[in-house]
């Protein structure tokens, strides 16, 4: 029972970090209708931003903020730059998957080049060992659970009680209906990118915090486990992107402390494939089912 | 020409043919029959590691490497063999492809899928020896010639072959009303299904076949180099074959040999020219960054590749056939230049 | 015209659906719904926008799910069956709009509607007997003479995306009758066709039921189904509240009620 708590512990900062970067990816293809294979190089690329400010001798919770704001500028580039007018000019998913999958490959591997294969970290400390409820947890995976607490306060706020909240989800549901009842789009559409580049800055930041290391495969090798939670929860719902993260966060980890601990991320592919293949839409499928993304 | 540079040469030789090999194939799943398959290198993968597990003898107490089978298997045996095996096992994941997802959607499970392959044989060294891979693969007709550079041409000749039969078999299928069915499928499934045509049959059957052909670009990959590990599959090598096609263009088999050489070959051998400069992995991330700016740059400039696919034009035979009703043509004919204003 | 012998014992009609019921979400987009379409004779569908028309059509050919109800066609039972083994038993359907395939020529289009294709078979194509390409050839033949028909001879190169609305249209009427159909769904034929080529093709159209085909058509245009359609069924809100001829059902007060626009 007590490494059951323990693995728990483990499993909720997972899902934290998680929760913070599907809520991120499923807001992106709420508002786009596009799956973004870059979002996790745009977490690398945070947390690469935050490695510079932090070695430049700042400490690393401002360095945590610069790195998001670096997502978000970087997201909102990629979107304006490159996904936006490709969705205007073809309709074709499948080449805008592939439009995606480029841009992942040129950040993830632009970093590589500039500070190659090597292992980096920041300088921090991790804080003191707290034990909660049969939980051991180091301040800083603490902390990384509140600020994931934080931002899905925030998030549901801001989608449920502010105007602009609300004009994103009318974007999410049927853009050009959204249009002609006079919502600004294009600045909605911004508005959601740098919302959602943010949280992939803070997830990618935290996700070294929580590891200890870096290096330009970070950000990738995470994503998928975020693909994971954001299609369980059901993808386009940021309420689908929290149980999911929580689903696949607390599987992962017990299932890794009890099985083998190799088999950490097969568990959560596997439940992706299956949740792909049984239930496409995931468990709140409204914005998946409006999106058509099976028939 | 020094030994070096002659096993350079046949070396590139046969790269470039199993290359071939492996878009030609993903060209009848994505090109004819419009199939997004993200897992392709996990076939290809399959056609090596049983190559390797038929032709190697059974792994000893005292070896270095675990795996499965061990047949040590005469050629053909291996490459027919492995083949039947990344067939059925397209079939098999294929399968997957029968609920409706959208392509996209799609696209992610099958990747996916690579990336659970990848985890399994990794993680379960008792198949195929783990992260560390089988090496000492036994070459097939050995006894042909004593010598290295020799051999190395004869390999280059037998990969040619096979290189040659893929692609006239290929060439039937897609100049053939079957072929004329997939495309179909591809442009527009519903309008298929109400004229009579199995979709998920036909999928099925490119996932199998695309497979088999994955799998022949694996076993004569493995029987050249000797060696095949997890480093050897990732899912990236996908993509790039994905870039070759669209660089190269789908539909026929031009488009994928064109892609081949331009995209693998000359992004992978080209860099070997150059100086090494700057760290180890400098000159391959470079490399992959090239990839995805040349994918998006074909992606909007042209994403029906160098090569489009071929308009097919059906020769006239002797006399027209009589027009039936002269004023009907002469009428719809009119009218339908009216119907531009609509 | 035909006398109806009392004779002749009565074949059940080539489609026949009873108590057809289709709801999603908390709709009922169709409501038990009975109708039977004859062979050699043309029968319609109308209604109001909304009434649930092509969503019985794409019921009738398999696209869409029933909640409820039997589909009978020559003789069997096909409401379980997948579209494509409804079109291999020649119940074959054209779509409101986006039934081409863009990127293959118009004759191609024609050519792979076609039935029994023996270089369909992967075995086939690989023998050495040239049977399938004589098939091929005499294919090409009669697709041609199709779309000579139809005015589209001078198109039969091009690709289906290059054609305009109307030569659309027509292509995919030349296509499912290059299937070899027993029974033609189809949904708003003549929707953005000029009025003179609507004449001309609702002869046809007699000329190819007279063959013995069978044809459910779903229509906007009223004077079209009046010309052509010997029965028609009204469908409003989902349920059939008229069955008969064009000049009968105007009298009926329920389907003028319908029909504010009239």
């Amino acid at each position: 029972m007590q490494t059951l708590a323990l693995y728990a512990g483990f499993g909720l900062v997972t899902a934290s970090i998680l929760c913070i970067g599907a809520i991120g990816f499923t807001m992106q293809f709420g508002i786009s209708n596009l799956f973004n294979l870059a979002f996790g190089a745009t977490m690398t690329a945070a947390a690469y931003m935050t490695y510079l400010c932090n070695a430049a001798g700042l400490d690393i919770w401002v360095a945590l903020l610069l790195g998001s704001v670096g997502g978000a500028v970087l997201s909102y580039i990629v979107n304006r730059g490159l996904y936006s007018p490709f969705r205007r000019r073809t309709p074709s998913l499948f080449a805008m998957i592939m439009v995606t999958l480029g841009v992942g490959l040129i950040i993830q591997y632009g970093i590589e080049a500039i500070w190659g294969a090597t292992d980096l970290s920041y300088t921090m400390s991790t804080g003191r060992s707290l034990h909660l409820a049969g939980m051991v947890l180091t301040t800083v995976q603490a902390i990384v659970i509140a600020i994931a607490v934080g931002a899905a306060v925030t998030v549901h706020s801001l989608l449920r009680y502010t105007r602009v909240g609300k004009a994103m989800r009318a974007v999410a549901v049927n853009e050009r209906l959204a249009r002609n009842c006079g919502i600004p789009v294009r600045l909605v559409v911004d508005g959601a990118w740098l919302l959602s580049g943010a949280l992939a800055g803070v997830a990618g930041v935290v996700l070294v915090m929580d590891v200890q290391v870096l290096n330009s495969n970070s950000g990738s090798d995470f994503f998928i486990l975020i693909v994971a939670a954001a299609v369980l929860g059901g993808i386009g719902s940021p309420y689908g992107a929290m149980l999911g993260s929580l689903v696949i966060g607390l599987v992962a980890e017990v299932s890794a402390g009890f099985l083998n601990p190799e088999f950490k991320d097969v568990t959560s592919f596997v439940i992706l494939v299956v949740v792909l293949l049984l239930r496409p839409t995931g468990v709140i499928g409204s914005v998946a089912s409006a999106k058509e993304v099976a028939r | 020409m020094s030994s070096a540079w002659q096993y350079y040469v046949a070396t590139l030789i046969v790269y470039s043919f199993v290359y071939i090999i492996a878009a030609a194939g993903l060209n009848l799943q994505f090109g004819v029959a419009g199939v997004y398959n993200f897992a392709y290198i996990v076939f290809q993968a399959a056609g090596a590691y049983f190559t390797a597990v038929f032709s190697l003898g059974r792994p000893t107490s005292s070896g270095l490497q675990t795996y499965i089978l061990g047949l040590h298997l005469p050629f053909p045996l291996p490459l027919l063999g492995s083949a039947v095996i990344a067939g059925l096992l397209g079939v098999g994941i294929g399968a997957v492809t029968i609920r409706r997802l959208r392509a996209d959607y799609l696209a992610i499970a099958m990747l996916v899928i690579s990336l659970i392959a990848t985890n399994v044989v990794t993680d379960t060294t008792s198949l195929f020896n783990g992260a560390t891979g089988i090496s000492l693969v036994p070459q097939p007709f050995t006894s042909l010639t004593s010598s290295a550079t020799g051999y190395d041409w004869i390999y280059a000749a037998y990969a040619g072959f096979v290189c040659a039969l893929v692609l006239l078999a290929l060439r039937v299928i897609i100049r053939s009303p079957l072929g004329r069915s997939l495309r179909a499928v591809r442009e527009n499934e519903h309008a298929a299904a109400a004229l009579g045509k199995n979709v998920a049959g036909l999928r099925l059957f490119v996932f199998g076949v695309g497979g088999a052909i994955a799998g022949v670009s694996g076993s004569i990959l493995v029987s050249f180099t000797q060696a095949w590990a997890p480093s050897s599959w990732l899912y990236g090598e996908t993509f790039v074959l994905f870039t070759a096609l669209i660089v190269g263009g789908v539909g026929s088999n031009l488009g994928p040999i064109l892609g081949a050489l331009l995209v693998p070959v000359v992004l992978a051998e080209g860099s070997r020219y150059l100086p090494q400069f700057g760290s180890p992995t400098l000159v391959p991330s470079l490399e992959w960054i090239a990839i995805g700016v040349i994918l998006i740059a074909f992606l909007w400039f042209r994403p029906h590749g160098v090569v489009p696919e071929p308009k097919r034009r059906f020769p006239q035979q002797g006399q027209r056939p009589a027009v039936t009703v002269p004023e009907l043509s002469g009428l719809l004919d009119g009218s339908v230049v009216r119907e531009e204003a609509r | 015209m035909s006398a109806n012998l009392s004779l002749v014992p009565r074949q059940p009609p080539l489609l026949d659906v009873r108590g057809l019921t289709c709801s999603f979400g908390g709709l009922r987009a169709v409501s038990d719904v009975d109708f039977s379409a004859a062979s050699a004779k043309i029968t319609g569908l109308i209604g109001p926008n909304g009434a649930g028309k092509s969503t019985t059509l794409g019921i009738v050919a398999g696209a869409i799910r029933a909640t409820s109800g039997t589909i009978q066609f020559a003789g069997s039972d096909v409401t379980g069956l997948p579209s494509y083994q409804r079109a291999r038993l020649g119940m074959i359907r054209t779509f409101q709009m986006r039934g081409e395939f863009d990127r293959l020529t118009v004759l191609e289009n024609l050519l792979v509607a076609s039935p029994h294709q023996q270089g369909e078979h992967v075995w086939r194509i690989f023998s050495p007997k040239r049977r399938w390409r004589d098939q091929e050839s005499k294919l090409v033949e009669q697709a041609r003479e199709l779309l000579d028909r139809f005015g589209l001879l001078g198109h039969e190169d091009r690709y289906a995306a290059e054609l305009s609305g109307g030569q659309r249209r027509l292509m995919e009427l030349a296509r499912a009758l290059m299937a070899r159909p027993r029974l033609l769904l189809l949904d708003e034929p003549m929707a953005g066709v000029s009025p003179s080529m609507r004449d001309r093709l609702g002869r046809y159209l007699r000329d190819v039921a007279e063959g013995g085909i069978a044809i459910l058509l779903v229509e906007h245009q009223l004077r079209f189904v009046e010309q052509v359609c010997e029965n028609v069924y009204v469908l409003a809100q989902g349920s059939v509240i008229g069955e008969g001829n064009m000049a009968a059902l105007r009298e009926q007060a329920a389907v003028l009620d319908a029909y504010l626009a009239g």
